[in-house]
């Protein structure tokens, strides 16, 4: 299949063309333009790389009202591209307020007014799509390859993968699925662990995690979809380079074993957030079930979250306990 | 079928004509007695109807705002996209900028940062009254909830040098359950009643919130250096339109409020603390002024599960 070397920006908004040259994306301004021609052009076009598409589509000429969301136009360019990564982007106050079918539609849907902030997870969705689609994955080891996982974490990765990602579904949409479960791997803790999790782990608060940093390199996530600014670590990885710098005395868990790492002295503890104790916090818990702040603590100071189901290969999801 | 509104005077009457009817076989004495009665509690309860009335209509007018509310929003994040634009092009030009006009700048950018900062901030909070949010009732920790909305007033807070010093609330407290919106209906309020109070009384500006389980209840007392309340207004300054019983509030504030922030400590619709009170009690909560000591002018306690 013959693909275009570009990403396609298609939006009612000209103001946002700034930000697409930042993509170096062709931005096609549809504003009080013909909607369904321009949609027409692209599909009759090349693959492109990517295509950006804003979610309400509401300021162009066109009256059918097929063509007044972005999400239908998603639908039409997977049906013909389905290796093609599609995101929305919207203004609206709350992505959640977009209803969850409309959602998946998309790769992923970004609120514009904090975009900037997503242009290294946008990089990384375009390299990983185009990654998948050059290696076209066939069996369910393909896939498992595509994370580059450490050899300790192979068995329980085979055992969690959805079944989407299992032969016989491997077709040609198959990033998208795999982006999506990679964004679940990336936001439950488990297989990966983020910075926070990552220092809590051995026994440290986020500096001195950064402090040794370096140290463990090679746990950090580098397969498919993985993003520079917002990294993650493979949390037996962690463990196991852990050991190897440091081996574990009898019956020390490695928060104990990662405070002996070098240079690391009594400020650079985890400190568990509820009763304030530097005795090693075993997890991270959110603050309350309406938090988004999250914090290092006792796993006797927490309780199951009641917003998460419990997940097998995956942290339990925690909260603060009640005073 | 009698419509909703004339509910209350439409009852009023059936009793009225029940009671007189009644009355008639009475001495006459007992019947001017009763009659005397019926007046005084007709009356009453016609003032009470008359004043919930309007309550209701402020309300309902408060309520229609939300809309305007969440337009302004949407306006407020084309806004911070177009921040974002200016940001990166000003970053871009420091690049190529000699030594002192890149420094200068960089301190242009980082100010476009923190006011993008704080309006998202802001545009968080107006989320949470968003008509198609699932809101729950749920236990919430108040130091962050308190922190947040300390936060939303950082610009007068600044600006006025107010201290507002919140040590003595424990970071693990958590309240409810209740709707994070209530809460932050309720901190605001008071916050902004606070800071309205300590501006208008001018000299060292300081608040402080404490905050203890106390009785299987949690009790949060915020305390202020500001004009003060005298003891017989502490009650009649939870009825709704009561906002300045002393006079001396918006007298202190016309003198030392500069007119631009009036937006910000809002011109005092005199429904803060009744609004408080209301989703106090229906959370099983209390409020009330208590008398102030340690040197503090006003003291206001609430107690919430």
């Amino acid at each position: 299949m013959s693909t275009a070397k570009k990403i396609v920006w298609i939006d009612d908004n000209p103001k946002r063309e700034t930000t697409a040259q930042d993509l170096k994306a062709e931005f096609i301004n549809v504003r009080n333009g013909n909607l369904e021609d321009a949609v027409k052009n692209l599909l009759e076009g090349n693959q492109p790389r990517l295509v950006i598409l804003d979610h309400i589509l509401d300021k162009t000429a066109t009256e059918n009202p097929v063509f007044k969301r972005g999400s239908t136009i998603a639908e039409a360019i997977k049906e013909q591209w389905p290796s093609c990564p599609v995101i929305g982007v919207t203004n609206l106050n709350n992505i959640d307020d977009i209803d969850q079918r409309t959602r998946e539609t998309y790769d992923e849907l970004f609120p514009f007014h904090n975009f900037r902030e997503y242009l290294d997870r946008i990089d990384s969705i375009e390299k990983g799509f185009s990654f998948i689609a050059k290696q076209s994955p066939s069996k369910m080891t393909d896939v498992i390859k595509l994370l580059k996982p450490p050899e300790e974490e192979l068995d329980r990765l085979v055992a969690a993968l959805p079944d989407g990602l299992k032969e016989p579904a491997l077709d040609a949409s198959v990033g998208s699925r795999l982006y999506r479960w990679v964004d679940h791997l990336m936001k439950r803790p488990g297989f990966l662990y983020d910075r926070l999790w990552a220092a809590t782990l051995l026994g440290l608060n986020e500096s001195g995690f950064i402090k040794v940093e370096e140290q463990f390199k090679k746990g950090k996530y580098t397969g498919v979809f993985s993003v520079g600014s917002d990294p993650r670590w493979w949390s037996r990885r962690l463990t196991a380079l852990l050991y190897e710098m440091c081996p574990a005395e009898p019956g020390e868990f490695s928060w104990q074993t990662g405070r002996r790492l070098d240079g690391i002295t009594r400020r650079f503890y985890s400190r568990c957030y509820r009763c304030d104790s530097d005795s090693p916090p075993e997890t991270v818990a959110y603050l309350d079930s309406e938090s988004d702040e999250q914090q290092p603590m006792h796993l006797e100071c927490t309780v199951l979250h009641p917003g998460y189901k419990r997940e097998l290969y995956f942290e339990d999801v925690r909260m603060m306990k009640d005073e | 079928m009698v419509e909703p509104k004339e509910l209350v005077a439409t009852a009023l009457r059936v009793v009225e004509n029940e009671v007189r009817s009644v009355a008639t076989q009475l001495p006459t004495a007992e019947r001017q007695h009763v009659l005397r009665s019926l007046r005084t509690a007709t009356e009453e309860i016609a003032k009470h109807e008359a004043a919930n009335r309007e309550e209701l209509r402020h309300l309902q007018l408060v309520a229609s705002t939300s809309t305007l509310l969440l337009i302004f929003s949407h306006e407020v994040k084309s806004l911070l996209s177009w921040f974002e634009q200016v940001r990166i092009s000003l970053e871009r030009i420091r690049r190529h900028a000699g030594k002192v006009e890149a420094n200068k700048l960089a301190d242009i950018v980082g100010d476009f940062g923190d006011t993008k900062e704080r309006l998202l901030q802001l545009l968080s909070m107006t989320s949470l009254i968003s008509v198609n949010r699932k809101a729950e009732a749920a236990r919430l920790t108040l130091r962050p909830r308190l922190e947040k909305a300390i936060r939303s007033f950082d610009l007068i807070k600044s600006g006025y040098d107010i201290d507002i010093n919140i040590d003595d609330v424990s970071r693990t407290l958590q309240v409810g359950p209740m709707l994070e919106a209530e809460l932050y209906a309720v901190l605001l309020n008071l916050l902004s009643n606070a800071i309205k109070s300590v501006i208008a009384a001018g000299g060292r500006k300081k608040i402080i919130l404490a905050a203890e389980r106390r009785d299987s209840k949690n009790v949060i007392n915020i305390r202020d250096s500001g004009v003060g309340l005298k003891e017989e207004h502490f009650e009649e300054v939870f009825n709704a339109f009561s906002s300045d019983p002393d006079n001396r509030l918006y007298r202190g504030l016309e003198a030392k409020l500069n007119p631009e922030d009036e937006y910000i400590v809002g011109t005092g619709s005199g429904l803060g603390l009744s609004i408080a009170r209301e989703i106090l009690a229906y959370r099983g909560g209390t409020i009330r002024f208590v008398k102030p000591r340690d040197g503090w002018k006003a003291d206001i306690e609430v107690t919430i599960p």
